[in-house]
């Protein structure tokens, strides 16, 4: 499925942004969040979690060098993603379940990285033509 | 022999929430109607940017955090 490239604000160039649900249970987000292929896993602030409901408390830490240039950390915790059409209201495809780190000191409202995210959809970057494509790697997360 | 001509390229136009965006502060959630045409809300967090949207009548937020001007994602391209 074809994304257009988002010019989501006047001082940052067009990039690779999806609409996106997050479900813990009965508590979702529908959210922006960039496509970063540098990004090891998807990455939250941590609020996001707590409006899920989601309790990090005994959640495994992840240390990592983030968008602040400084050694951060972040906790890992399972959680339900969808990624939404262009209209963001329709499901591009089947729900996944994937590991999130959600972190105090997160500036961007979320990043969708290499495990969880890319390990799940080949994904195809039109920068000239602002766009880009993605398909699960798994053809039965596809609507038939 | 004659030349083949290259295929015209499809040039799209990036999607642009810029002007809708324009007003947020740096640091905020913004909430922006389920169509992505105005904001909804805006707050220091993501529960209470939901929540004025739900008072604007906005059930289906759809939520983004304003980055810091000065903050690129790895280098900033200005």
């Amino acid at each position: 499925m074809k994304f257009l490239y988002t010019k989501a604000f006047v001082f940052t160039p067009p990039r690779p942004y999806l609409d996106i649900v997050l479900r813990n249970g009965f508590h979702t987000a529908k959210l922006i969040a960039l496509v970063d292929s540098g990004a090891d896993y998807p990455i939250f602030p941590s609020e996001v979690a707590r409006s899920l409901g989601l309790s990090l408390k005994k959640a495994p830490t992840w240390p990592f060098s983030g968008t602040s240039g400084k050694p951060q950390e972040a906790k890992l915790a399972d959680l339900s993603l969808s990624v939404l059409c262009e209209n963001s209201s329709d499901h591009a495809f089947q729900e996944v379940t994937v590991k999130c780190a959600f972190c105090d000191d997160f500036s961007l409202s979320g990043v969708l990285g290499q495990s969880g995210f890319f390990s799940i959809f080949k994904t195809t970057f039109h920068q000239p033509d602002n766009c880009f494509e993605i398909d699960p790697w798994d053809s039965l997360l596809r609507w038939e | 022999m004659s030349k083949k001509k290259p295929a015209a390229r499809e040039l799209m136009a990036p999607r642009d929430l810029s002007a809708v965006l324009k007003d947020a502060p740096p640091g905020a959630w913004v909430a922006l109607s389920h169509d992505k045409t105005h904001v909804v809300g805006t707050a220091k967090s993501i529960e209470a940017a939901s929540l004025q949207a739900q008072f604007n009548g906005e059930s289906d937020p759809v939520l983004i955090k304003i980055p810091l001007e000065d903050e690129g994602i790895a280098a900033s391209m200005k």
